[in-house]
Order: C-alpha cells, then sequence, then structure tokens
C-alpha cells in the first residue's frame, strides 16, 4: 500500500471537468481514474477497486452524488469522499458532509483549490487508519486478557483447594466454588464484600498480615477451624512488578481427616509409650536396688554389666519420654507453665546433670553463668528449658571427640536472651543442618555410627522452644563444631511486647 | 522416731522398688494396692505422708486427693501424687482441667525417678 501510488476517483457528467482534474491530480503524482456518473462509479467499487479520495459532483444523470456517497460508503468506511458543488447548490453540500462527505469544493476551482483539500481529505483518512490500527491492536490484547482469564477462571474453578483473593483494602475480589463448600457465607456475597463482614476472624487477621508483609515474597500459614473442620490456610501476597501489592490470595485444604489420623497415631504412640516407660522404670528400678543392696557381693565384672543394663534401659526411657513429649504437644496435651526464671540457674542445672558424662569422655564442659544471683530473667517453664539445654549439651558430648570442648554461654541482646551451646566436635554439612530437627532424622556416617540415638532429641527441643516463643539457630560446618543458639523474649518484652 | 509414708499403688513391682529404697532412707512404709484400701488404712493408722499414684482401677488418685482433702480429719496430711507426662504435665493444668480446689501438695511424674521422689518427701515432711 505504501509505496503505491495514491489512487483518486473523479466522479462528474462534464468531459471538461473530469479531465481538468484529472490533468491537476496526475501532475502532483496521484494515479487518477474517472467515472461519469454514480452507477459507473460504483460498478468499480463493485470491481474491488480502491481508492483513497473520491471527488463526486452532486448533480448527475442516473445516480446523483448524494446516493453514491452513502453508497460508496457501504464498500469503503475511511474513503475520503469530496464534493465538487456549483454556488448555488452548497446547502446540499453541506447535507452531504453530514452523510459522510469530507468536505467541498466550489466550482470553479484553481488547481490549488482542488489540491488543498484532497490532501486534507488524505491526511485525515490516514488518521482514521491508524486510529483504526490502533483500536485493533488493543482489542486484540484484551481478547487474549480474556482469554486467559478465561483460563485461570477454569483453573480455579476445578481446584478442590478453596481460593480467595482479596484486593489491597480486605475486600473480597473472588471465591471459588470450593470455598463457598468449605464456608457457605461465601456464597452468593456482593462483590467487593469486606472480609471482616463474614466472621472468620482467624482469615481476616491472616490476609491483612499478608498483605503487611510487603511485595518482598512470602508464604504465611496457619491452621483454622470450623467446627469439626480444620482447614490448612496458605496466603500470599499479590504483586505487581515486584513492588506495587494489588490483593492477597488465600488457598485453603480441608486437613480435617489428615488431623483425625494424626491424633489417632498420636494417642497409640502415648498409649504404648507409657506402658514401654513403666516397664523400663521396673526395671532400672530393681537394678538399682540390687546395685545398692550392700549385702550382694557381686564380682566387679557382674557389677559393670548390670551398671550398663541399667543405662541402656535409661537411654531407652528418655527416648520413649521423648517421643511421649512430642506426642504431648502434638495433640494439644502438654502445657508448658511460663514463670519468671534466671538463665544462669537453667543453665547450671542443664550442666549439672550433664557434668559426668563429659568428664568420663575427658571434654572439657565450661559456663559463663558461675553467678547465680546475675539477673538475667526469661519467661520459661523450668522443666522445659533444662530439657532443652540438657539435650543441646549432650549432643555436643556426643558428637564431639574425646577431649574436646564445650561452652555453654548466654548474653542479653537487646529485647531478646541469646543462650548458646557450643562444641568443636564432628560439625555436620548444610544439608544435614536443614533436617536435623526432623522427627527421627539421623546424620549417618563413620563417626555417628557408633553414638546411640533416636533423633528424637531436637524435634523435642525445637516444639519446646516454639512453645516459649523463641528460636533456635544452627552454625555449623563440616569438622568445624556445630554453635545450637536458642534466642527467647526477654522478661518485659514476654510480658507487654 | 521414724516418719510414716503410705504408698498407693496397684503396681506391685514399683511397690517393691520404692518400699525399699525408702526404708533404706529410713521411712516407715505402709502400702495400699487401691484408693479404697488406702481410705481404710488412713483411718485405722494416720501416715506422715501419702504418695498417691493416679491410674488406679475404681477410685483413681484424682478421687482418693479429694476426699482426703476435704474432709477436715485428713486435711492436714501431705499428698503427693504421681501423674503419667502423657496424661498430664503441669498443676495448673491438672487443677484447670479438673476443676478441683483441693489439691495436692506436690506432683512427680510416673514412673518416679527415685531422686524426685525423695526430693519431694523431704520438702513436704
Ligand atoms: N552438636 C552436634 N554436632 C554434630 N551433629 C549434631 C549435633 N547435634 C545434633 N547433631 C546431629 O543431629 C541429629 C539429630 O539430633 P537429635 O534429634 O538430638 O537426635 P540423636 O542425638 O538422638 O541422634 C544427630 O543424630 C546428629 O547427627
Ligand atoms: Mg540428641
Amino acid at each position: 500500500m505504501e509505496d503505491q501510488k495514491v489512487r483518486i476517483l473523479v466522479v462528474d457528467d462534464e468531459f471538461g471537468m473530469r479531465e481538468g482534474c484529472r490533468k491537476v491530480l496526475t501532475s502532483e503524482g496521484y494515479e487518477v481514474e474517472t467515472a461519469e456518473d454514480g452507477v459507473a462509479a460504483l460498478e468499480l467499487f463493485k470491481e474491488g477497486k480502491e481508492f483513497a479520495v473520491a471527488l463526486v459532483d452532486l448533480k448527475m444523470p442516473r445516480m446523483g452524488g448524494m446516493e453514491l456517497i452513502e453508497e460508496i460508503q457501504k464498500y469503503d468506511k475511511d474513503i475520503a469522499l469530496l464534493v465538487i458543488t456549483a454556488y448555488a447548490t452548497i446547502g446540499t453540500a453541506v447535507e452531504a458532509t453530514k452523510k459522510g462527505a469530507y468536505g467541498y469544493i466550489p466550482k470553479p476551482f484553481t488547481p490549488g483549490e482542488l489540491l488543498i483539500p484532497v490532501k486534507n481529505g488524505l491526511e485525515k483518512r490516514e488518521l482514521s487508519l491508524r486510529t483504526k490500527k490502533l483500536q485493533q491492536e488493543r482489542d486484540e490484547k484484551l481478547l487474549e486478557v480474556a482469554y486467559e482469564r478465561s483460563k485461570c477462571g477454569s483453573i480455579i474453578r476445578c481446584m478442590s483447594d478453596g481460593v480467595i483473593v482479596v484486593n489491597r483494602d480486605s475486600k473480597i475480589v473472588l471465591t471459588n466454588a470450593t470455598v463457598n463448600r468449605f464456608f457457605p457465607e461465601f456464597t452468593n456475597i456482593p462483590p467487593l464484600s469486606p472480609i471482616e463482614s463474614l466472621g472468620y476472624t482467624d482469615l481476616e487477621s491472616l490476609l491483612s498480615e499478608t498483605l503487611s508483609t510487603g511485595s518482598y515474597p512470602a508464604i504465611l500459614s496457619k491452621e483454622i477451624s470450623r467446627g469439626e473442620r480444620t482447614y490448612m490456610v496458605n496466603a500470599s501476597p499479590l504483586v505487581k512488578d515486584e513492588s506495587e501489592i494489588l490483593g492477597a490470595v488465600a488457598v485453603l485444604r480441608d486437613i480435617s481427616d489428615l488431623k483425625k489420623l494424626e491424633a489417632v497415631k498420636a494417642s497409640f504412640v502415648s498409649m504404648v509409650s507409657h506402658e514401654v516407660k513403666s516397664h523400663l522404670g521396673a526395671i532400672e528400678g530393681y537394678l538399682s536396688l540390687l546395685l545398692s543392696d550392700e549385702t550382694n557381693s557381686y564380682t566387679e565384672e557382674n557389677r559393670k554389666m548390670m551398671e550398663r543394663m541399667g543405662l541402656r534401659a535409661k537411654a531407652l526411657r528418655t527416648m520413649v519420654s521423648d517421643l511421649m513429649d512430642i506426642g504431648a504437644i502434638e495433640t494439644g496435651k502438654f502445657f508448658i507453665k511460663r514463670v519468671p526464671i534466671k538463665v544462669n540457674e537453667v543453665i547450671n542445672d542443664a550442666v549439672q546433670i550433664c557434668i559426668e558424662k563429659a568428664r568420663k569422655k575427658r571434654i572439657e564442659l565450661t559456663d559463663s553463668c558461675r553467678d547465680l544471683e546475675e539477673k538475667l530473667e526469661i519467661l520459661g517453664d523450668r522443666d522445659a528449658l533444662v530439657t532443652v539445654l540438657r539435650n543441646l549439651i549432650d549432643n555436643a558430648i556426643k558428637y564431639t571427640p574425646e577431649c574436646g570442648h564445650i561452652k555453654v554461654n548466654n548474653k542479653a541482646e537487646g529485647k531478646y536472651v541469646k543462650i548458646s551451646v557450643s562444641d568443636d566436635g564432628i560439625g555436620m554439612t548444610g544439608e544435614e543442618k536443614a533436617k536435623i530437627f526432623n522427627e527421627f532424622y539421623r546424620v549417618r556416617n563413620e563417626f555417628t555410627s557408633h553414638v546411640p540415638g533416636s533423633g528424637l532429641g531436637l524435634t523435642l527441643v525445637k516444639k519446646l522452644i516454639d512453645m516459649h516463643q523463641g528460636k533456635i539457630v544452627v552454625e555449623a560446618g563440616p569438622g568445624k563444631g556445630s554453635v545450637f543458639t536458642i534466642i527467647l523474649p526477654e522478661i518485659k518484652e514476654a510480658l507487654y511486647g | 522416731m521414724a516418719k510414716k509414708i503410705l504408698l498407693v499403688d496397684d503396681d506391685l513391682d514399683y511397690v517393691a522398688i520404692t518400699k525399699s529404697q525408702l526404708r533404706k532412707d529410713g521411712f516407715d512404709v505402709e502400702v495400699a494396692h487401691n484408693g479404697e484400701e488406702c481410705l481404710e488404712k488412713v483411718k485405722k493408722d494416720r501416715p506422715d505422708l501419702i504418695v498417691l499414684d493416679v491410674m488406679m482401677p475404681v477410685l483413681n488418685g484424682y478421687d482418693v486427693c479429694e476426699i482426703l482433702k476435704s474432709d477436715e480429719n485428713t486435711k492436714g496430711i501431705p499428698v503427693i501424687l504421681l501423674t503419667a507426662v502423657a496424661e498430664n504435665v503441669t498443676k495448673t493444668n491438672y487443677t484447670r482441667r479438673q476443676g478441683i480446689e483441693n489439691e495436692a501438695d506436690d506432683y512427680v511424674k510416673k514412673p518416679p525417678v527415685y531422686d524426685d521422689l525423695i526430693k519431694s518427701i523431704n520438702a513436704l515432711i
């Protein structure tokens, strides 16, 4: 189109007029065709010919200009139509512009008077063609978006997980059928209902927390219960261009059946453990009675064996005990009683329990808390925290070769208290480090294969620390020792923070 | 004169073990194997302290404790309850759940580690 010559049609019943126009226009580089009346002109359009501009005389035999203008527009909406008219019929020319003509040229005219409206007409046509193209592009994009939407829509509708989308003002933008099945209150709500109007405070607070996390990609998870059912909710902010928060999405999964199964498992484990534990307690008890009975004269060897029996029974009982505690925490039957306690006393208790074991391995176990009057306090359950530290120190002893060093430190840091247990033992790789808090996980290598254990100690530690709103972090490298640090809120922070 | 402890548990092995240990530490030990027997023995021959297991048939430890603590005559006798971890952990939880005012004087986890038990006994006598 672009490099082709611009084509102009001249329709007039006067031969002189037709040829005059042709001469002027051709000399300007246009390609010109002529017709002597409306019918002849329309023939050309019917043949499929296209013109950028048509100059149309109003008064012609057979079909007049007014009718022709209307007819031509049926073939081509963008063509620039110019009416050629004598002064006497200017009123009709105005009429013609209303019908879609772009302008008119009064007869008689000079070449200049002809060329200017033609050029203007061409420009106008160019403009309307460009607008049309833009419009078409936009429509295509919208169509694409609409198509994408309907694709997403189908995916969301088919999901067996519930989906709720809210905008940044916590108003509901979208829910799928699964949500309505979970929570009947969500059915038929008017668009943009505020989520707080539905009375799901737990869901509402999770979403508002999500909206306030900023654009940093995060997923917040929470279990919420409704009557008999429990749902796992994962919420994440919806972010545009990595900065602007548009809203948040929550995906809900019904985990009630899993929960039930878990509860059955937990109560089974706790029942079995309880039985096991009481038998072990009896074995231990009798052994210690036998050993403490001075009237019996055992050989040194027999005494050793009985001591080993006692140790093994005790190890087994500790393991079962851990299992029971974990089970109790999981079923929500384990409560801790948090009272103000001195950090140094807790550390001292735990160190005292472990010191003998360390000494036997010629490991130097030191702590920086000789001063039991030291004021550093936390809000905690003494038994639980002693258990935590005992486990950490016990591990440090187990996973450090003979003649190693273990240090227990504590310090206040702003609103937190940090207690760390560091050793110069075997350490671990990053991959192992990521798994040590998992139930039953134990690192397997040359060294650990000779160390007895159940892989439950750290699981319990983590749960107990969680119950104290604390955190536990591990720094370690293979062969470089390990540092386990627990971070607990300082007492004022725990009470009023 | 040696202090008298009444040991109440239906587990014969525990009774045997704990009895020997307590005797060795110079206590006079009486034994009952269930709640009813316990109440009878308390009436007949008042002990200085009662160690009471929670898990017993017929009358459990909680019930026995409540009976003892709501009776003017036996109220003053210290009671140590032996409770299993899985069942119950802290005193606050126990009282909250049971709604009992007549609480025991102390709680020791079961199976009892003798050191814990003797510490608790010495604190109460
Ligand atoms: N101080 C430590 N140094 C090296 N490895 C450790 C240390 N503490 C724990 N681990 C690793 O983490 C695993 C899990 O610890 P834990 O849950 O206490 O189980 P257990 O000690 O019974 O094996 C251990 O088996 C060990 O591989
Ligand atoms: Mg361990």
